[in-house]
């Protein structure tokens, strides 16, 4: 059986699609990376051999492509053929499964971007400049200070009724400004709801500057889990928010949408063994010139596999091809 | 005697000008070289955390030239021809100049509203004991290199709107732009993903620039025009003339353009202006619009993703 998988590596989480020829999800899922994206990888491998070996072993893997900021990283350890951003995976799997989408809003870890849909074809796009105010890295920070779980923030923010005003521009003084309202006396879910509509703010005039945010909107990545940030979206728009299924995986299943399409002939997926190997990334300060670049060095049980990191393309050339 | 130039910042207003001025006045001319890590480093300890990524680099090629000559020339440009102002950061680089190194700095200050820029290239030859005919002539010279270069860099506009692969403009000033370091290799990474580069600043100003371009009857006048403001700043007066004529040009001999990058330097006061403008005419003229911030802490691998996205969005 023929079957295609897209790998998500972001900063906080990783995710594992599986699909047959038909789009038909087989297989998926959200685990965080914990600081290990190699060993993520590795789990995420491991997970799918059992799924695999438990459910049908008939499944063949014709094709892996790697998306998220580690997609580089993941891609040279599985052996993706294909690596792909994590903006035309996403607008790649919203258009496929919600046709009529026209904006994605997508909140993961560290990045925040908008995509605008016309006609199933993403035509702008924006990302979050120099700041991730208010990217799932900051709620997971002030979830743990107010310990709270972070799966409770939502409705603990859905269940105030007076959401306190957060200033929340920068989250340095957002943390600030939300010790303090603690201080003068606020109650947690007030707190915890009025940050929830600053992040959403702070994500309207950044991120989503100048762009026409048209329904229906699709609210997607870590982040969208939270109902207080999808109900403070709703408020700010004034505008319905769809949460699809598969929200928070949609860019493994873009990437796995996108591999089928091409559908290479011979897959350069490394297999299942790769998961007990020995991989190590190491990083070394190249010396041959001022621009002293960090060079990232892969090995498989001491092999190297890749290098990347170079201006000059010095070191990545002696990738084995 | 040995003049020192900074390669950086209000360098590239003008390259070539002043190394021929001075090499024609017949001194000896040492640039900085590239910009590279070192010298963003060292740029961005000496100054001001709050001043642009532009200038800390500018520091850095600065701090690279002290020792190494008798002169470091670090102009004030106030005005220039048209009577419009330079940003004002330039009015006190040669006053912090003075602060951030010991070798001497040799400055003139060039303001157009008040008098000619001959006027002011004299004052500098008389801080260098050199007569007026000698100054004449070297500027003479180096007008004239400065126009060949011109002309090289139009002809290679024109080579470059015939080719096959998606035609981005790149649009920032011409210190970022022409800097490789400081704009991330823009232009290789584009290259690598199958687009040609446009730089604005290659963009000839259009013979019709004078000719409002409602006014114009061919159908090269397609394109909304500017919002016809008066710029206060000598670089956005540029920028957009030279959005405008790519329009032009691109009716005129019918090429399409694929997209706009415009590069903004962080904490760049400049661009918080001009960028409004900008992405608006793009935006009206249907051409995809991205911008990107750089500093010293940009990330290529950011870079690389939002460039990646924004090609696959122009492909579709």
């Amino acid at each position: 059986m023929k079957t295609y998988l897209g790998i998500d590596v972001g900063s906080i989480s990783y995710k594992f699609v599986l699909i047959d020829e038909k789009n038909e999800v087989l297989f998926w899922l959200y685990k965080r990376t914990e600081g290990n994206p190699i060993g993520a990888i590795q789990q995420g491998l491991r997970e799918l051999r059992k799924f695999i070996k438990n459910h049908n072993t008939e499944i063949k893997i014709d094709g892996v492509a790697s998306t998220g900021s580690a997609r580089y990283l993941a891609g040279v350890v599985s052996g993706a053929d294909l690596i792909k951003n994590e903006i035309t995976t996403h607008a790649r799997a919203v258009s496929s499964f919600i046709p009529d989408a026209k904006t994605v809003i997508e909140i993961g870890g560290q990045d925040s971007k908008i995509i605008i849909l016309e006609n199933k074809v993403a035509v702008d796009f924006a990302m979050n400049l120099i700041c991730s105010a208010g990217t799932g890295a900051f709620l997971d920070a002030q979830a743990y200070r107010l310990g709270v779980p972070v799966e409770k923030f939502g409705e603990l923010a859905l269940s105030s009724k007076t959401p306190t005003v957060i200033g929340s521009r920068c989250s340095v003084f957002a943390e600030s400004d939300m010790i303090h309202k603690q201080q003068i006396g606020h109650k947690i879910e007030d707190i915890v709801a009025g940050l929830c509509q600053g992040l959403a703010r702070n994500y309207l005039s950044g991120v989503g500057k100048g762009k026409r945010i048209k329904p229906p909107i699709i609210f997607l990545g870590g982040v969208s889990e939270n109902l207080g940030m999808r109900r403070a979206f709703e408020k700010a728009l004034d505008q319905k928010i769809v949460v699809p299924f598969y929200n928070t995986v949609m860019g493994a299943l873009g990437a796995a949408l996108l591999i089928k399409e091409i559908s290479p002939a011979q897959t350069k997926f490394r297999g299942f063994e790769v998961s007990e190997k020995d991989i190590r990334c190491a990083s070394f300060q190249c010396r041959g010139c001022p621009n002293q670049c960090e060079v990232i060095e892969a090995r498989i049980d001491g092999k190297i596999i890749a290098r990347w990191g170079d201006r000059c393309a010095k070191w990545s050339n002696l990738n084995p091809a | 005697m040995k003049i020192g130039i900074p390669k950086a910042l209000i360098y590239w207003k003008r390259p070539y000008f002043w190394e021929s001025f001075f090499e024609n006045l017949g001194f000896d001319v040492l640039l900085s070289p590239k910009t590279n890590k070192e010298i963003v480093e060292m740029g961005v300890k000496a100054s001001d955390p709050e001043t642009c990524f532009s200038v800390k680099v500018f520091f850095g090629h600065l701090l690279w030239l002290e020792g190494k000559c008798d002169f470091i020339f670090v102009p004030r440009l106030k005005t220039n021809k048209e009577k419009l102002e330079y940003c004002p950061k330039f009015f006190g680089l040669p006053d912090l100049a003075k602060i951030a190194v010991k070798t001497k700095i040799l400055t003139e200050t060039f303001d157009e509203i008040k008098e000619n820029r001959l006027k002011a290239l004299e004052r500098l030859g008389k801080k260098l004991n050199k007569n007026k005919r000698e100054i004449q002539r070297a500027t003479e010279i180096s007008e004239k290199r400065e126009k060949e270069r011109e002309e090289e860099i139009n002809k290679n506009f024109f080579e470059k709107i015939n080719s096959n692969k998606p035609k981005i403009v790149l649009i920032s000033h011409p210190y970022n732009l022409q800097d490789e370091y400081v704009n991330l290799r823009l232009e290789e990474k584009l290259k690598e993903l199958g687009a040609e580069a446009i730089f604005i600043d290659e963009v000839p100003i259009s013979a019709n620039r004078f000719t409002p371009l409602d006014k114009l009857s061919n159908g090269a006048s397609q394109h909304k025009s500017a919002p016809s403001i008066n710029f206060h700043w000598e670089f956005g007066k540029e920028i957009m003339e030279k959005i405008d004529s790519l329009f032009l040009t691109s009716g005129e001999k019918n090429f399409r353009l694929s997209g706009a990058i415009e590069i903004s330097a962080f904490a760049c006061g400049c661009d918080s202006v001009l960028k409004e403008f900008v992405e608006k005419k793009f935006k009206e003229n249907k051409i995809p619009f991205l911008y990107l911030i750089i500093d010293e802490h940009t990330g290529e691998a950011g870079f690389q993703t939002r460039l990646e996205a924004f090609l696959d969005t122009l492909g579709s």
